[in-house]
């Protein structure tokens, strides 16, 4: 489903070359429930940035959904994050003066989805996230917890293929990082396919598959 | 995105900032009305000093003495005016679609009634003169149908002349002095106030041959010719000329149609206008700005927003469509604010300065409107590419 071939990224940082990644070799497959761990700066979110389409490599290839998307248009890579990636970030990232019912709606909105469509997928996802009574609710209103459970639920809104979450417990206390978790958790007992970057061990010992980056490269791949 | 949800999400963000928005869209509401009230102005003059003309009918023509040269004068060419008469006059009944033709002259007289005495402008007309300029008799009659080359010394009297020498007697029948002679009053004008400036009631009205002989006078001043009013002007103007050339040997006069003096009056006074809405342009300008400024700023504090939307699927023209959009919404608003403020003050102006004509021409309003969403949208195409040319990844981590 997610093929990377060969994946280098590197940035020029004062008028040297700093390798992100080097020769990153990565299949992902349906249904994965996979944490990428390392080191700070070794390269985890730019690894996760390529899979999600808001970052292009210097080399390689990728190939998401048997489609090589390497070299898509700026519009066509807009197109298919906004289809097949769900993004779940650290700080949330909820439009402020939208209510969470709104935050969810957002990338339906954006694809042009109709409103009759879209309010029966809303009242699904109010529910399965436990945030009925959240709805009409401005993030400034709403606990860490409940934004992350919004962000999820607007990752999830689209039906995406992989859901991308770079450190999603690392703006939340250990208890409110623990139920955002069962929630990303549930995401993948219902069939979808999670990769989550993280620096807590015990989060990535409940994955299923642990994958250790280190300076730019994959240094260990286990699973369960 | 679906055009409610895209004017949706543009008028919460408005919303959201309501301080903010309400000052921007005051810039433009400000540059708006100053627009409309001056084209009101400006249009109302306009149509003051064409309703001020046409009362005298727009199916007139005037014939002048000597020629207006148009091509530049041609120093070779020195025209012998032959002197305007009233035989000429009387010969212009015959060009075709004519119906009236009216000789004039026109000078200062000294009228004395009983010791009392005025000096007022005096017209030498035929007895078409009335009918010519569509002035009507309050009492008695016009001047006579006499011989114009032999009339009576018969009177008729503007409305305030008859007032100020009569009082409130019936000058009917009266005798007076005009210009040294004894005159007998035939009728008294219905009043018509002052038209440009010039007083139509303190006037005198007495038979042209005899103005001639009064002020020594060889020449008519003009001649009025009134023709039907479905008729092709070019063809009565031909006519006229025809008549008067085969008469004087020599294209010695100029002929002006009233319509063309009106078109050259709504040329300037359209000009004018024009004129004086660009200058309320410019206070439209400075709200433009304000609008760049705010969206500037709106772009800056959520360039985070810009990223997310980006990262959930928004295009480049999805984000240069949303803050554009908002530009111009923004001076929609300001615009129909602008528009409701200069109506009013239109109306207000209207009513504290009866005297100052005040329209304000809908068009103008449908155009001002038009132009501040066109400001809106201009003052937005920065900011907005801004926005769209931020790279998802970097604008997301902005915070
Ligand atoms: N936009 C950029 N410009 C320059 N260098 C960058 C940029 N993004 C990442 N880097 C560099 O690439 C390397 C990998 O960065 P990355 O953000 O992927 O690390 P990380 O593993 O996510 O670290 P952390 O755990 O601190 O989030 C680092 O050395 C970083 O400085
Ligand atoms: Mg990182």
């Amino acid at each position: 489903m997610i093929r990377l071939t060969g994946i280098a990224r590197t940035f020029l940082v004062g008028g040297e070359e700093v390798h992100a990644l080097r020769a990153v070799d990565l299949e992902i497959a349906r249904g994965e429930y996979l944490s990428i761990m390392g080191p700070s700066g070794s390269g985890k979110s730019t690894l996760l940035n390529i899979i999600g389409l808001l970052d292009r490599p210097n080399a390689g290839t990728y190939e998401l959904d048997a489609r090589d998307v390497t070299a898509l248009s700026d519009d066509e890579l807009a197109r298919v994050r906004r289809e097949k990636i769900g993004f779940v970030f650290q700080f949330f990232h909820l439009v402020p003066r939208l209510t969470a019912l709104q935050n969810i709606e957002l990338p339906m909105v954006l694809a042009g989805i109709d409103p009759a469509e879209r309010k029966r997928r809303l009242a699904r996802l109010l529910a399965e996230y436990g945030l009925e009574g959240r709805a009409g609710h401005r993030p400034d209103q709403l606990s860490g917890g409940q934004c992350q459970r919004v962000a999820i639920a607007r990752a999830m809104s689209m039906g995406p293929t992989v859901i991308l979450a770079d450190e999603p417990t690392g703006n939340l206390d250990r208890h409110t990082g623990q139920e955002v978790l069962n929630v990303l958790e549930q995401v993948h007992h219902n069939g979808g396919t999670v990769v989550i970057v993280t620096h807590d061990p015990e989060i990535g010992a409940r994955s299923h598959r642990r994958l250790r980056v280190l300076d730019g490269a994959v240094v260990s791949d286990e699973r369960d | 995105m679906r055009y409610a949800d895209f004017v949706s999400f543009i008028y919460i963000s408005l919303r959201t900032q309501r301080l903010r928005t309400a000052l921007t869209a005051l810039g433009i509401a400000v540059g708006i009305a100053a627009v409309i009230m001056l084209t009101s102005i400006g249009e109302g003059l306009h149509r003051f000093v064409i309703a001020e003309f046409t009362q005298f009918g727009t199916n007139i023509i005037s014939v002048t003495p000597g020629r207006i040269q148009t091509h530049g004068a041609s120093l070779g060419a020195v025209n012998t005016v032959r002197p305007l008469t009233v035989d000429d006059a009387l010969a212009l009944r015959h060009a075709p679609y004519v119906e009236l033709s009216d000789p004039v002259v026109q000078g200062n007289a000294e009228v004395v009634y009983e010791g009392k005495s005025r000096r007022v402008t005096l017209y030498g007309g035929s007895p078409d003169f009335a009918a010519a300029l569509r002035m009507r008799v309050a009492s008695g009659e016009f001047l006579p149908r006499d011989d114009p080359h032999g009339a009576r010394a018969l009177v008729v009297l503007g409305s305030k002349v008859a007032r100020e020498l009569f009082g409130s007697a019936n000058p009917l029948g009266g005798r007076i002095r005009v210009g040294g002679e004894r005159y007998r009053v035939v009728g008294v004008m219905q009043s018509k106030g002052q038209v440009l400036g010039f007083d139509l009631d303190d006037t005198v009205f007495i038979p042209v041959g005899r103005a001639l002989e009064m002020f020594n006078r060889e020449s008519l001043q003009e001649i009025h010719v009134v023709y039907e009013p479905t008729a092709p002007l070019a063809e009565v103007e031909e006519g006229i000329k025809r008549i008067l050339i085969a008469r004087h040997g020599a294209e010695d006069i100029t002929v002006t149609p009233q319509q063309k003096m009106l078109e050259v009056f709504g040329t300037v006074l359209n000009a004018i206008t024009f004129a004086v809405a660009a200058i309320g342009g410019i206070s439209l300008l400075v709200g433009g700005v304000g609008i760049l400024t705010i969206l500037t700023i709106a772009v800056a504090e959520r360039t985070s927003e810009i990223g997310l939307l980006r990262a959930v699927g928004a295009t480049r023209r999805g984000i240069l469509l949303l803050f554009l959009g908002e530009a111009a919404l923004l001076a929609a608003l300001g615009g129909t604010a602008g528009l409701l403020m200069g109506w009013g003050m239109s109306l207000a102006l209207g009513v504290a300065l009866p005297a100052l004509p005040v329209h304000t021409p809908w068009l103008y309003a449908v155009l001002a409107e038009l132009v501040a969403v066109g400001v809106g949208l201009a003052a937005g195409v920065l900011p907005a590419r801004r926005a769209a040319q931020l790279d998802p990844l970097e604008a997301l981590r902005s915070e």
